[in-house]
């Protein structure tokens, strides 16, 4: 495997810092799918 | 040592919970979404299929190099503590290979923990004062 290859596993396997503005279209999606998993859950109340 | 707090982990309406050590990092900022990022061992155990998860766009690292994340799908998180209770909240699990369970700046928030000395690793709930600070729980790390 080339070394830059190499690295860039290594920066896969282990970067905690993530960043990045997701398109809209995957926010409303992402925002859809929390929504309906409220449905789903079995509620908010403390445990 | 950054701030570790316990956590259990379930899928909305899914039998299985999980509990774990999840670090806090306010550098983990994707969009305004709560995201949480699993090992796949924990992955796995909700039932998750990682290598069938799509990819989410746009993210990258410090560095500006995009990182492939799996989007796994939504589950359900609270702060586990002895001396109080707490809430369950909804949060985005993604996967990145990487073998520890990690809280985003929004699901930080969300869950109302409050790193107060990240150095030392002691943190509040946002509903508590400065007095009696909590300490840090064992990292864990899922190799």
């Amino acid at each position: 495997m080339p070394e830059e290859a190499r690295e860039r596993e290594e920066i896969r396997f282990y970067a905690d810092t993530m960043e990045g503005e997701l398109p809209p279209e995957v926010v409303e999606e992402l925002k859809k799918l929390l929504e309906e998993s409220r449905d789903a859950g079995v509620g908010e109340g403390g445990h | 040592m950054p701030v570790w707090v316990r956590v259990a982990i379930r899928r909305p309406g899914g039998s299985e919970e999980v509990a774990a050590s999840a670090k806090v990092n306010t550098g983990f900022t994707i969009g305004p979404l709560p995201f949480v990022r699993l090992p796949r061992a924990l992955a796995e155990r909700l039932g998750f299929d990682v290598e069938g998860s799509p990819l989410l766009p746009g993210i990258a690292d410090a560095a500006g190099r995009s990182l492939p994340v799996r989007q796994l799908g939504p589950v359900e998180i609270r702060i586990v503590v002895p001396d109080k209770e707490t809430s369950w909240t909804r949060a985005i699990a993604i996967y990145t290979g990487a073998p520890s369970v990690l809280l985003n700046d929004v699901l930080t928030e969300e869950l109302r923990v409050v790193p107060e000395r990240p150095a030392s690793g002691l943190w509040r709930f946002s509903d508590e004062g400065l007095e009696g600070l909590r300490r840090s729980a064992e990292p864990e790390y899922y190799r």
